[in-house]
This record gives structure tokens, sequence and C-alpha cells, in this order.
């Protein structure tokens, strides 16, 4: 099979013990692309020093794990995109898949669209699942809010972002962690210098809450007591009438008819 | 008595002509020394001649709303003062709210909402009103870059609308949409792009948008000043500030929405003649979900079952022709009649969707913290006093078991008819 797949992984931290590992959204694309039966390169850059990279070589799908993830060096503060627009364009794969976002750093979820513009690839956000149809052109899933899910067709090379949520999960085998290769390639490009934000620790946000506080009944019964006397009352109608009401309630809402 | 002495020294007023004492008795406790000025204002508690609360009952009465089964509606929560100050406002709200106009504003701010379905999101309005809070201290002005046509944008803060509302744009169209926002932001050169970070709609075209303005967007920004952006970034571990870039990806409940006193004109602009982008991308369409494998939490249209529902037939066929996800309250749940994870309520699911349909939930205070996030109930009981009836913006007092199979029927002959 031709296709070829090269997934982009970053390091992410545990949210609860602060410890490197992969990051999981990184992973579920990496598990979408072995599932698929392409061939699949991943790469990564920053320091291929990092125990966590191993994670990666461990995930398994499809009973297939990474051999090799190349890990282009490049040191911290520095930007990695010039590295790897080059990579990729030496590489040129079909298809790219990132996570949507990074689990560590500024996590702005720019770097496939910036890539996407700087390779002139289409990009398709937060995907659920990749097939190729008999013409060549690659039929997705796309996860949208509320459960729904929409079909999409893209011609040509193709980034798509996969979010931490998606559905395929990848097994992880120890064994395939130790014995994978870690390949190290130094930049072809300079990197420049970031500019550093300034950073401070996050403070959790106040919830939006409806106003007035007390004990623990007032909190109550302000949670779950809304003004009354708005709504509409029909007083023993009949089941037709009853239905027709709600029938027209649901019109002015859009649900009625169902899609 | 002590009371009675240190209230009739807080309310001594200083004689014309002499400097005026300092009571320091009143000042330790001011809530005595205010008597005076809360006498005359007509609420409900008073403060008496001895500085002692005094509760009018008859004021407690005039106060208190009315049901829509005509029952008294007595707040106790000791936030009387604000609903009737709420009230004021509703009639001053009827009367109509203040039209702002900005005819030659000193800066732009585009806002790009998801409107999806021509529908303001709560996240769009807090999108609003940030961006009402950059241009209001400045003699700015705020324009709506929309692709559909629907609810007003001015109520939630748009000054102008650009509306490019060509088949073009309809559906999945992100580079599209992204080039027109470019072109039409091309002419009033705005100081900054608000979008809503949502994740296949504001989110996406913002980033695109950025990628073509070769701007390096702060994303899931929840505090935005004209000098300062925080985001919420390092998985949420920590903030980083900086200069508000061009284009701004704002977190929900970044800030406030505007006021229902105030209203802006939301001026149709003319859109630019765009030919639209060669595109690789085509829409196929929304998937058809079974609303049953649909997480309770997501879902946008709930039909929940009561302990008043014991035709379980009608409620699975009437769930099915509705395509809405089936909920039900803890003692259906409990007596297995529905799994667990259908259960709504404090200890089941809190769920938000668009619309509630209530069959036969009397509604217990932790079934109705479950629904607090719906925006449309609907109560379907016999008991016309039962809490859901209260809730309900619709609400019918009949046997969910008649209602339910008259539903299922109405909606067949329509399909049919159509």
């Amino acid at each position: 099979m031709g296709l070829e797949i090269t997934v982009l992984c970053s390091l992410g931290q545990h949210p609860g013990s602060g410890r490197p590992r992969c990051a999981t959204a990184d992973v579920r694309a990496l598990a979408l692309a072995l599932q698929l039966g392409a061939e699949v390169s991943a790469v990564h850059v920053g320091d291929p020093e990092s125990a966590a990279l191993r994670d990666y070589l461990g995930q398994t799908a499809g009973r297939r794990s990474l051999e090799c993830l190349d890990v282009i060096d490049v040191p911290t503060g520095r930007d990695i995109r010039p590295a790897l627009i080059d990579y990729l364009r030496q590489k040129n794969p079909d298809v790219i898949l990132a996570g949507t976002h990074a689990e560590c750093g500024e996590g702005s979820g720019m770097l496939a669209y910036d890539l996407a513009a700087a390779l002139g690839h289409a990009l398709v956000a937060n995907i659920d699942s990749l097939s190729v149809a008999a013409d060549g052109s690659f039929e997705l899933t796309q996860v949208l809010a509320r459960g729904r899910r929409r079909a999409l067709g893209v011609d040509g090379p193709l980034i798509a972002t996969i979010g931490a949520g998606a559905a395929v999960r990848p097994v992880f085998a120890y064994a395939r962690a130790v014995r994978g290769q870690i390949r190290r390639l130094k930049p072809a490009v300079e990197c420049p210098l970031f500019v550093a934000p300034s950073i401070r620790p996050a403070r959790a946000r106040p919830k939006r809450l409806r106003a007035g506080s007390g004990n623990a009944a007032e909190r109550l019964r302000a949670a779950s007591e809304t003004p009354a006397g708005q709504g509409r009352l029909l007083v023993d109608p009949s089941a037709e009438e009853a239905a027709l009401a709600i029938a027209d309630y649901l019109r002015a809402e859009g649900l009625w008819p169902p899609s | 008595m002590p009371l009675r002495r240190r209230a009739r020294r807080a309310l001594q007023t200083p004689v014309a002509g002499r400097p005026l004492r300092r009571d320091p008795r009143a000042e330790r406790e001011p809530g005595l020394a205010a008597a005076a000025h809360s006498a005359a204002t007509g609420s409900a508690i008073n403060v008496g001649p001895s500085g002692r609360l005094r509760r009018d009952p008859r004021a407690v009465v005039r106060q208190a709303g009315r049901s829509a089964t005509g029952r008294l509606r007595i707040d106790r929560s000791g936030r009387a003062g604000t609903v009737s100050h709420d009230r004021g406002a509703s009639e001053h709200v009827d009367a109509g709210p203040e039209l702002i106009c900005i005819e030659a504003p000193a800066f732009w701010i585009v806002v790009v909402p998801d409107y999806e379905g021509g529908r303001l999101s709560s996240h769009d309005r807090d999108v609003f009103g940030a961006a009402r809070k950059l241009s209001d201290g400045a003699e700015g002005a705020v324009v709506a870059v929309v692709f559909e046509a629907g609810e007003d944008l001015g109520a939630a803060g748009a000054d102008r609308v650009l509306c490019f509302d060509d088949a073009a744009f309809a559906g999945y169209a992100p580079d599209r949409r992204a080039a027109a926002i470019v072109a039409g932001a091309a002419a009033l050169t705005p100081r900054h792009l608000l979008f809503p970070d949502t994740a296949v709609a504001g989110g996406d075209i913002g980033r695109r948008v950025a990628a073509m303005l070769a701007d390096s967007p702060a994303a899931n920004v929840h505090r935005l000043r004209a000098d300062e952006a925080v985001s919420r970034a390092d998985g949420d571990r920590a903030d980083y500030l900086r200069a508000p870039s061009r284009v701004l990806l704002m977190a929900a409940e970044c800030e406030l929405p505007i006021g229902a006193d105030r209203c802006c004109e939301a001026r149709r602009l003319e859109p630019p003649a765009i030919e639209p982008s060669r595109t690789t991308i085509t829409d196929r369409g929304l998937l058809p979900t079974n609303p049953g494998s649909v997480p309770l939490a997501e879902a946008d249209f709930v039909i929940s079952a009561g302990n008043g529902v014991t035709d379980w037939t009608a409620f699975h066929a009437l769930a099915e022709v509705l395509g809405a996800a089936e909920g039900g309250s803890r003692v259906v749940c409990d007596a297995g009649l529905l799994p667990r994870e259908r259960q709504v309520g404090a200890s089941g699911t809190l769920i938000q969707a668009r619309c509630y349909l209530a069959f036969g939930i009397s509604g217990a205070p932790q079934h109705l913290q479950g629904i607090v996030r719906c925006e449309k109930v609907v109560a379907i009981n016999t008991d016309l006093h039962a809490e859901m009836v209260k809730r309900g913006d619709l609400s019918a007092i009949k046997d969910a078991q008649a209602v339910m199979p008259a539903l299922t029927r109405l909606l067949e002959v329509r399909v049919g008819g159509a």
C-alpha cells in the first residue's frame, strides 16, 4: 500500500503528577495511522534524550507499532517550525496527522495551521476516522459538538488534527518501547529564538454564578429554582391539543420536524 | 436598654450652625446609622426606631412574584432587594433598551461568532462582551461577520454586520470563510479580530485567518484588556501574558455579555464581492447519529421520563421519531427501567440541552439541578403544583401516556404528508 502518513509527536505531561509522558492527542493520531495499515513515520522536534519519547515506540494499534522515531535535535526556546517544514518537504507524506493542541508550552494549536499554510496542504480539524476511497481521495469523519459527526472528502495532500477524545485507543507494549529505535537528526535550517512571554501559574477561574450566595439551602434553591410565572400553562387539554402545542413550541425552537 | 440608647445616639441629627459630632458607636454599627435612609425606601425589611430589623408582611406579599399556577412565589433568600430591582429593570426594557449608534468610530473590532444555525451561543455573547469592553472606552465599534442570516446581533453588541450569505460559504468551508473574513477585514483594517475558541468553528477559522495574516494569535484567552491578553496554556497549568495579538481566540466565559438595557444598531454593511476560492475539501453532510449512543451531557435535545411514565413502548417510540436522547429521573433509573448513564440530575448527568422534554417528572430539587443549563423546558405532568410545571416554559397538565402517542402520531402524519 502506497499511503504514507507522518505523525507529529510532542511531549506531554501528566496532569496530576506532572511527570513527562507522551501527549494523549498525539498518541491517538499515531494509533489512527497505525490502524490504517499505512506506512507510518513519526517525528518529534526537541531533545532526543527525553525518556518519554520511548512511550511512542511502545504504542500498538492493529498489531503494529513504530520501529523508528525521528527526532530533530532543536534546543528548547527555539521556533521548531522551520526545521519541521524542511523535514516534511523532504519526506513529502500523503497525510500529516497531529494532535489539536500541545499539552506543554503555549499549546495554541497553531502548528498544524502554519504547516498547512507553508506546505499548501488542505487542513481538517478534529477528525475521528480516516479512510482512503477507491479514487485515492480521503474520507474523513469530523467530530462536532453535541455528539454529532460530519463526513468530509478531501483530494490531495492533507493535514488533519485529532482531539484527545478521539475514539481510537492504542495498547502499550513495553517490549516494543525498549526495542524501538530513536533516530537523531540535525536540523538542516536555522531555528530562530522564540520571544518568551511572561508566564505565571494559573489560578482557578471563578465560575460564573447567579448573584447571591448563602447557606447550602439557599445555594441549592438558587441553583435549582428559576423564577416561575414565565411559562405557558395548559390545564387539562385534550391529548391532541397538548401534542399540537408542544409541536408548535418545538417548531419555534427549530427542532420540529426532526432532521 | 443599651441597644435603644445606641440607636437614639446614631439617629441624632446635627444641629444647624454647630460642627457635626462624631458618633463612635454609630461608626461601629453602620446598620443603625443607615436606618433613617432605609426607612424611606419601602423595602420589605426596614429598621425600626429601636434599630431592630422589622419585616413588613404586606410588603413581602406585594413584592412576591406569581407562578404560572397563580401561587405566590416568595423569595426568602435575602435577595428580595435585587429581585424587585430586576423587575424595575425589566419594565424599563419593555419601554425599549437604550440604542447605541456609533457613526465614525476611532477603530474597528471584528467579531466572528459561531452563529450556528443563526443562533448565538453563550460563548458568542461572551466574545461580543469582550469586544465591547475593548471598544467602549476608546470610541471603537464592533463589526460582526456572519455567514448566514439569523438572530439579531445588535442585542449582543454588534454596531455593524457583514453578512456573507452565499451558498459557497454554507456547511464546512473554513478556508473560504477565512478568505472572506480577511477580504472583509482588509477594507476596515480592524485593530483586533475576535473568535470564540471552539474546536471546529471559531477556533478553526480563527487559526486559518491568523495563518493568512502571518500572526501568532493568543489562544484560549480568558482575560482581555487593551494592553494585555491572558491565555490559559501549558495544559491549564499556567497563564501566558502578552500584548493582544491581532487575532484573538477567546475562551468561554471570558467576559460578561452586554446587559439587556443596551442595544447596538447592527447596521448592515455591503459585503465586498469575493470570488470563492478553490477548495479540495467537500462537505458530505452530517452523519446520522444514533441518539441513544450520544452521551447525555452532549445531547442537544433530551426527552426524559419520570415516575409518571408507565407506557415505555410509547416513550421509546417517541424518542426515536423525535431523534432525541433518552433520559430519566432517579426513580426510573433505580427501578431499572433506564440504564444508569441515562439518569439526569445531581447524582446523574448535568445536561445542557437546548430543549428538555419532561414526561411525568415532578421535579425534585436534585433533578432540577441537573437541568439548570437547559435552555427550554417542556413539562407534561398530571400534577398542577409540581415543581417541574413551574420550571417549564411550556407545561401541560395531562397524563404522559395520552400525550406521547398523540405526539408520535402527529409527527408521523406530518412526515408522511410532507
